[in-house]
């Protein structure tokens, strides 16, 4: 009897046993469960939607704007990279810098990916065409900027790999990363339809990158003949009306004729925060330089004879874009009233250092503006578009009556007499870097400007502005002064020159990069 | 009859244990010469001698030599008992009753030989025995042999008193033998005192055997196994548990600090329920944060330490060297920890026992801070030392100098509306003072111990209730335990079963710990408009909460049977459970800034989360045991499988209906967020082990295991870790029998590769991962975008570690063990997160295997024991060890920097080939610069005044760059950790003490807590009011600046870490045994203890315990406690 039990006990821990050393193989078969596998990705639409939203939402106004610090048009009291580059103190270990590299090439890193699923997906052609070339479209946008700032950079077109050599890599040539980005840039063109939902690139937007990248590179006929093709889509045009310059910027206005390629922003789920930093903050301060540039109503400049310009009212009978841009000393916050009733009055305080700041994009009246914020950033206008047409075709063949249309199309909506007929090559070249510095002004484009026109000496004058503490009470004369005054020294830093450094810390990671001249070590 | 198929898969063994009947005999004995038979009484042999502190040996030698006794003796008892005294003419008996009474042994003459052994009674014993032989019967005798907590002692050998007739016990401790009705029975086992029996005509004889001290837990715990210490092959640290119960350990892990060598404990900090220690052994074997720590097995089964009731411990082993941990493979590459909890006894009695302590805990430091006033008169140097104007008005200044100092986080509650508006607005906030006071502690445990005949069991509760010093801070542990073992078919099969729970809540009330230490001092507090500043304080006063809960459940069933003699087949299952939950709400209220003039509100947050695990466990083992003639075989092969599953979400709202009801549900629906996160991972091992010892004086072991883990894909999966070990023990050689002088003298070596697949638990090394949260508005809807989170190195396998281990192991004069071991451990393959370069675009950086770290080093124990005087025993042992690591290849970047600090955008770490792991990276200070050296500084790289830093040209061109000028100037690793344990007994009292400490350790204190920069104004360590001013030039501490550039991570931002601190002091009182046995009482002890008592160090941080050894850094949010406890433990 004993035995029996003894038997049917051991066969029973003996057939467990056995069972479970062979039913645990498959504990060796786990894949992620809260995250998908790419490669086994862009089966359908939905999932190469998300793809490209992915690679959009690398996008970021602030990344833009903040270029203008970089340049004689802002002084960001905060900002320390924008800081030591305006004084030429920079290094490759400024946080911004890596930022920007990190970013562009995360975009790149996403935009990659999504090209080679969208090419090896099965989804037919027809959906899944105008995704590509978005992806191809914002591949480009992320290349030109790393290159404007860093010039050869590293070149990267392949789905992300962890191959060895494929990823410590060289840098490429500036002159094949423009190449790549036109070749990214042409097919975009082909792929993308003339009108896309709000929020995704189209035709417009490819064909306004290339005159960008083409004007950058120098490549006047190229760039003309972009921007001509834009201007031709018949698709796009000046947002025009009461205070046009000033409501073009605003949430209600978003999507109007004038924008080709805009950042989206929802005051709820991806506020931009716009309003808030401009309004809110030390960052923003606009310099004297950047109001300087302003020319009279009357169409002259502010030191040309006759101009009428009153240095004891610089604020009076100017370009109307100048209000509409800088908020001076004891202007109007518009929509904001005191509890009299009265407009609220702008008094410098500590916080802007030049005592300018800006009106550009602002929207006093709303009441949320310290929180949220959905107005969209315009990345591409089509102003900026007839500019550049203006600019190359002047280059080209001189200020022909195509140029003098582009330009004065931009006067006049803007309530500004048309320009001097006449003009030499040169004596439009210089107006068309005018009109690009006031109408594109903390659009984020002064500093690609400066850099292709090579003026860093000269627009690398010490930053001035009107000195707060002159500016205490309007209603009292004494206490309310307009006294110019130095707020940061600048230097050009010759060695240095246009490029940023690459960064330190990639550097330390991938030893094949060499570094720009001016920055210590190679 | 698929068992059958067994002898051919693989033969094993099993209850090493069970065949240690072949004792380890110590010195040689002495056998009486055989001469003639001597009728004669000792009573009546008479005998004179003179004894001038005379060796014993000697006077049994003497008497040896005037009379035709011999005595047979154990040379251990003779030792070391001198004598004293004039005999003329006494009897034999007489003298032997002195000595008897002198030397507490007893002395039994049978015919010739006169037996000396340890007296089991405190009176003098001699006993004559004459022709035995001839008119003494023998009759059975039965009987059960237990250890000191009534366990039964399997193959314990009983030999009858002058004869070789004799037996060991079986698996129950049972034996039987037919001896003389008057004779003595020696019961001897090792690891235990040999005891001595009278039968006095008895057929049952039972007996418990004590440990016996100078062998202190010979059986040793190893992987799937137990075996003799003196027949270990391998490096394996026993740990002893006996004050386990004293300290007031919150933590089973905190119970091994100090207790073994090349075992390192941190407590990094004393925050109530978020105390988990971290345990390296024998330093930082590998790359990568939190990568370091060894396996730990409660009871066979994997587990986290810190969930074990230290009072629940029975015994801890640490498997130090790869062939004891090689049968572990997969995991054991930093070492294993064994921890077995207690079971029951079969001797059919029940134990009760009652562990409680109650005590009072404070930090260990509080380094004083900046007032108000320093603060802000720094704060001001620092702006206008960088051109910007001062915060504060020279009124502010004068006024904070004379502000109201709050060191109580209630200051202001309770004043009345005029005294409110009196209040002084300037606040000398004492922000650490308010959060940290002094607290109690108390823990509860009662354990019942019983069994019968065919079972035992335990059954368990514990109970920790600790206050945290840190306001609003508790934790409350509640445990309960249940082992049961069932027996069988004449035991031949044994049936297991374990439960065990624990639940854990806990309330981190004040946040952020750090924020005490940093909070500005000038801030403010409560003000005369009524309102408070936004705090933590004030938060936690209108019922803040920050909790924990969480409960662990494990059970185990296991079936262990013995299939054909000598052969067992195991097999055992585990369920382990783990569900937290977590609470954090932030009420809604209005708060004042003084400074700023403004009131803000706050509003109300509430998140929630709930986490959950589960781990599923098989073991299967086949052991067989083989003797034949001198040869010991024991075979072991088995598998063991792991699941591993574990998911958690996490939501929160904000602005909730009121602060009454913190519940997500009463949040604002527009402000919801939530999350989730799932992972799994399994793991399938099948490992095999031969132990070979020829005539206990060779010993060979080989194991190996194949394991193959989840984390890696296909073809990467398996990994083999073989391991081969030998031991040589001399002193078992004929050719030492003569060198009575050395008890123990073994040699021993070892090599084995260990695996390690440890990169996180929902981490998959072999999988692209597409995330989503790149979500952006397309149309008027925001989408959700995917992005590319990892991309995987499909060839990542695992990271193996070589060990190569020789050391030394021996007994000296009876009253020294010394154990010393030399190592050096490569490891290959590391499973590294290589630092893509941002060019790859990808999101986290992938695991490759990449790099070889070594770590050479010693292990030295050291310990002292003797009954120095009647009623006084002292123990001492020494713990030391120490080792050097380096980085002896990284692929080809050959660097890796990490630890990126934000304000500077310099690295602190870096892994360089030739340096140790995680060295220090950075500048080299050369000084403050002065008028004198203005000039001659080279180049730095921001322009610097008189009274910043300046920083060494390394590359010799005279200007200071991140690029060419940083070099690595320390290391986190230690050059000697080091700890003493004593313990002393007399009489009924009880001494212990615990020291610990490390030396030559560099700290970096890379943290505004001890810089003098004020871009972030927090709060700094006072003695930073040294700072050089242009009044105070004759200092090391810079000038104050705004300007984070100015102050880079460097050598200035380094101190001596090194410190020993006065762990543990017990002392214990034993109540009396008469005084307890009337009132049934087995034991009750009473004692005293203080933890953390004393700190010896240089380090101006807050403590120099420092969390992470692997990362150094300073400061660590909650120093660990100090305490002082009162204990009692009873049993009966």
């Amino acid at each position: 009897m004993k035995n029996i039990i003894t038997n049917t006990l051991f066969k029973v821990i003996v057939s467990l046993a056995l069972i479970a050393s062979t039913a645990c193989t498959d504990y060796l078969n786990q894949d992620p469960i809260d995250s998908l596998d790419p490669n086994n990705f862009f089966r359908d639409e939905s999932e190469i939607r998300s793809a490209i939203v992915g690679v959009y939402s690398t996008l970021e106004m602030d990344l833009f704007i903040r270029l203008d610090r970089y340049t004689d048009n802002i002084y960001g009291f905060k900002d320390n990279t924008a800081k030591s580059y305006q004084a030429g103190e920079h290094t490759a270990y400024e946080g911004d810098f890596l930022d920007r590299w990190a970013l562009d090439y995360n975009a790149i890193g996403r935009a990659n990916l999504a090209i080679d699923g969208i090419q090896n997906s099965t989804v037919d052609e027809q959906i899944k065409s105008p995704y590509l070339g978005e992806a191809l479209f914002l591949r480009g946008f992320y290349y030109f900027d790393l290159t404007q700032h860093f010039g050869d950079v590293p070149l990267l077109i392949e789905k992300p790999s962890v191959a060895p050599n494929d990823i410590l890599v060289s840098r490429e040539t500036r002159a094949n990363i423009i190449a790549q980005i036109i070749k990214d840039l042409d097919a975009a063109v082909e792929l993308l339809p003339l009108e896309n939902e709000t929020g995704r690139v189209s035709k417009g937007a490819a064909l306004a990158l290339k005159a960008r990248v083409m004007l950058f590179d120098g490549d006047m006929p190229g760039a003309a003949a972009a921007a001509k093709a834009v201007m031709d889509l018949g698709v796009y045009g000046l947002f025009k009306g009461t205070d046009a310059f000033k409501k073009l910027f605003w949430e209600e206005n978003e999507d109007n004729e004038e924008v080709v390629f805009s950042i989206k922003y929802m005051t709820e789920f991806k506020p931009s925060l716009l309003n808030k930093r401009l309004v809110n903050s030390s960052r923003y301060a606009v310099t004297l330089s950047l109001a300087n540039e302003f020319e009279m109503a009357n169409g002259k400049l502010i030191d040309e004879a006759d101009s009428g310009f009153d240095p004891e009212n610089p604020f009076d009978n100017r370009d109307p874009r100048f209000d509409y841009t800088i908020l001076k000393p004891g202007g109007i916050q518009e929509g904001l009233f005191e509890s009299d009733g009265t407009p609220t009055i702008y008094i410098p305080t500590d916080k802007t250092a030049t005592s300018m700041r800006f009106n550009k994009f602002v929207q006093w009246d709303r009441g949320d503006w310290e929180i949220y914020d959905g107005q969209d950033w315009i990345m591409i206008r089509y102003a900026e578009v007839l500019l550049m047409f203006a600019e190359a075709t002047n280059e080209i063949s001189g200020a022909t009556t195509e140029v003098y249309d582009a330009i004065n199309d931009i006067r006049s909506r803007a309530g500004m007499p048309d320009l001097p007929t006449g003009l030499s090559k040169e004596a439009m070249r210089d107006r068309i870097r005018h009109e690009r510095r006031v109408e594109l002004a903390a659009e984020g484009l002064r500093l690609y400007d400066i850099n292709r026109w090579q003026i860093g000496p000269e627009t690398a004058t010490d930053l001035m502005g009107y000195d707060k503490s002159k500016l205490k009470d309007p209603n009292n004369p004494d206490k309310w002064k307009l006294v110019e005054t130095v707020v940061l020294n600048r230097s050009w830093n010759t060695a240095k020159g246009y490029l940023w450094p690459i960064p330190g810390i990639e550097r330390e990671v991938n030893p094949k990069l060499t570094q720009n001249s001016g920055y210590g070590s190679d | 009859m698929k068992f059958k198929l067994l002898p051919q898969i693989i033969v094993i063994a099993k209850y090493t244990f069970i065949g240690v009947y072949l004792q380890c005999l110590f010195a040689g004995l002495l056998l009486a010469t055989d001469i003639a038979a001597q009728k004669k009484s000792i009573e009546d042999v008479y005998i004179s001698l003179e004894l001038k502190n005379t060796n014993l040996e000697q006077v049994f030698l003497e008497i040896g030599a005037k009379t035709d006794f011999n005595f047979q003796y154990d040379r251990k008892l003779a030792k070391n008992k001198n004598l004293k005294g004039n005999f003329s003419d006494v009897s034999l008996a007489e003298l032997l009753r002195f000595i008897s009474k002198k030397t507490s042994l007893s002395f039994k003459r049978i015919n010739e030989t006169i037996h000396v052994s340890k007296s089991p009674i405190e009176q003098p014993s001699v006993v004559e025995l004459i022709n035995t032989n001839n008119s003494i019967q023998d009759i059975e005798v039965t009987g059960k042999v237990t250890g000191d907590d009534g366990e039964e002692l399997p193959g314990v050998n009983v030999l009858v008193e002058g004869t070789i007739n004799g037996t060991i016990t079986d698996i129950n401790g049972n034996y039987k033998l037919n001896a003389p009705e008057d004779g003595v029975l020696v019961f001897s086992f090792v690891g235990y005192t040999s005891q001595q029996a009278s039968i006095q005509s008895r057929s049952e004889v039972n007996i418990q055997l004590t440990p016996d001290i100078t062998q202190l837990s010979e059986i040793v715990v190893i992987g799937y196994g137990t075996q003799k210490k003196v027949n270990l092959t391998g490096s394996v640290t026993q740990i002893s548990t006996e004050s386990f119960a004293d300290a007031p350990l919150t933590n089973a892990a905190l119970a091994l600090q100090g207790k073994g060598s090349g075992v390192q404990v941190i407590q990094g900090s004393g925050e109530a329920g978020y105390d988990q220690p971290s345990i390296k052994i024998r330093g930082v074997g590998t790359l990568g944060s939190g990568r370091s720590g060894p396996l730990v097995l409660i009871d066979g089964i994997v587990g986290n330490i810190n969930n074990v009731d230290p009072m629940d411990i029975k015994e801890v082993s640490v498997l130090k060297d790869a062939a004891s941990a090689a049968i572990y493979g997969n995991r054991a590459a930093n070492g294993v920890i064994l921890v077995t909890t207690k079971s029951g006894s079969r001797d059919g009695s029940l134990k009760v026992s009652y562990n409680t302590y109650y005590g009072v805990q404070n930090l260990t430091r509080m380094p004083e801070l900046l007032s108000a006033h320093e603060h802000a008169v720094m704060y001001n140097e620092a702006l206008t030392n960088d051109g910007q104007g001062a915060f504060f008005s020279d009124e502010d200044i004068a006024n904070l100098k004379s502000a109201q100092r709050i060191t109580d986080f209630n200051f202001g509650n309770n004043l009345t509306a005029d005294q409110v508006a009196n209040i002084n607005n300037y606040q000398d906030v004492r922000t650490s003072d308010m959060y940290y006071s002094s607290s109690a502690i108390q823990k509860h445990h009662i354990s019942l111990q019983g069994g019968g005949e065919n079972s035992k069991s335990v059954f368990s509760l514990g109970y920790l209730d600790q206050n945290g010093v840190k306001v609003g801070n508790w934790a409350k542990n509640y445990n309960a335990r249940f082992n049961q073992e069932m027996f069988a078919i004449d035991d031949r099969l044994r049936l297991y079963a374990q439960f065990y729970w624990i639940k854990k809540e806990s309330d981190r009330g004040a946040d952020d710990g750090i924020g005490a230490w940093e909070q500005i001092p000038w801030s403010g507090y409560r003000f005369s408009n009524g309102y408070y500043t936004g705090s933590s304080f004030r938060e936690l006063q209108l019922g803040a909460i920050n909790n924990k809960e969480s409960d662990f459940v494990q059970g185990i069933v296991g079936a262990d049977a013995e299939i054909v003699k000598n052969l067992n087949l195991k097999f055992e299952y585990a369920i382990q459970q783990t569900r937290q939950k977590s609470k954090k709400f932030t009420p809604a209220y209005k708060s004042y800034e003084f400074w700023q003039d403004r009131i803000d509100n706050n509003p109300s947050s509430i998140s929630q989360g709930e986490f959950s695990s589960q781990r599923q466990t098989t073991n299967i083992t086949l052991n067989y045991n083989l003797d034949v003639d001198k040869h010991n075989f024991t075979f072991l092969a088995g598998n063991a499988n792991e699941l591993y599953e574990e998911s958690s979400f996490s939501a929160g709202r904000s602005n909730l209906i009121n602060n009454f009801q913190p519940e997500l549900k009463l949040g604002d629906v527009g402000t919801m967020v939530n999350s989730s996160s799932a992972g799994a991972f399994g793991l399938v091992s099948f490992f095999g082990r031969v132990h070979y010892g020829y005539d206990n004086r060779y010993l060979f072991e080989a194991s190996i295991r194949h394991d193959g883990s989840s984390r890696f894909a296909e073809g990467s999966q398996w990994g083999t870790f073989p391991s081969v070990s030998a031991a040589w023990r001399i002193s078992q050689e004929s050719f030492m029998s003569n060198t009575s002088w050395i008890q123990n003298l073994k040699l021993r070596g070892s090599v084995g590769t260990l695996g390690n697949q440890n990169v996180g638990n929902n981490y998959y090394a072999a999988s692209d991962i597409l995330s989503f949260g790149a979500n952006y508005p397309i149309g008027s809807n925001l989408e959700p975008g995917g992005f590319l989170q990892q991309i995987a190195d499909k060839t990542v396998t695992w990271e193996t570690t070589v060990q190569k281990n020789i050391g030394i192991d021996a007994t000296l004069l009876e009253m020294f063990n010394l154990s010393f071991d030399y190592y050096q451990r490569t490891t290959e393959d590391i499973l590294l997160e290589v630092n893509l370069p941002l060019t790859a675009g990808v999101q986290d950086n992938p695991v490759s295997n990449l790099g070889i770290v070594t770590n050479k080093g010693w292990d030295i124990t050291a310990g002292f024991f003797r009954d120095v005087a009647e009623d006084f025993s002292l123990s001492v042992d020494l713990n030391l060890s120490s080792y050097k690591n380096e980085v002896t290849d990284l692929g080809e970047t050959e660097t890796y920097f990490f630890g990126k600090d934000s304000r500077t955008d310099g690295n602190q770490y870096v892994w360089q080939e030739g340096s140790a792991a995680n060295s220090y990276y950075g500048f080299l200070v050369g000084g403050i610069v002065n008028a004198d050296n203005i000039g001659t500084i080279p180049t730095q790289v921001v322009t610097v005044e008189e009274g910043d830093l300046w920083f060494k040209d390394i590359d010799g061109d005279n200007e200071v760059s991140y690029d060419n000028d940083r070099v690595i100037f320390g290391t986190p690793h230690p050059d000697l950790i080091y700890a003493m344990n004593l313990s002393a007994k007399w009489k009924n009292f009880d001494l212990s003490l615990l020291l610990e400490g490390v030396n030559g350790i560099d700290a970096l204190t890379y943290n505004v807590l001890y810089m003098t920069n004020f871009r972030n104004i927090h709060n700094k360590l006072a003695y930073l009011s040294n700072r050089w001013t242009p009044e105070n030039t004759d200092t090391n501490i810079p000038k104050p600046t705004t300007d984070s550039e100015k102050l880079p991570v460097s050598d200035y931002f380094m101190e001596d870490g090194s410190y020993l601190r006065g762990k543990d002091i017990t002392l214990g009182y034993n109540l009396p045994k008469d005084l307890l046995s009337k009132i049934r009482v087995e034991k009750l002890r009473v004692y005293f203890n203080m933890h953390n008592f004393f700190t010896a160090t240089n380090y101006r941080g807050l403590d120099p315990e420092r969390p992470d050894p692997e990362l150094n850094v300073s400061p660590q949010v909650h120093p660990p406690l100090r305490s002082m406890t009162f204990g009692l433990q009873l049993q009966f």
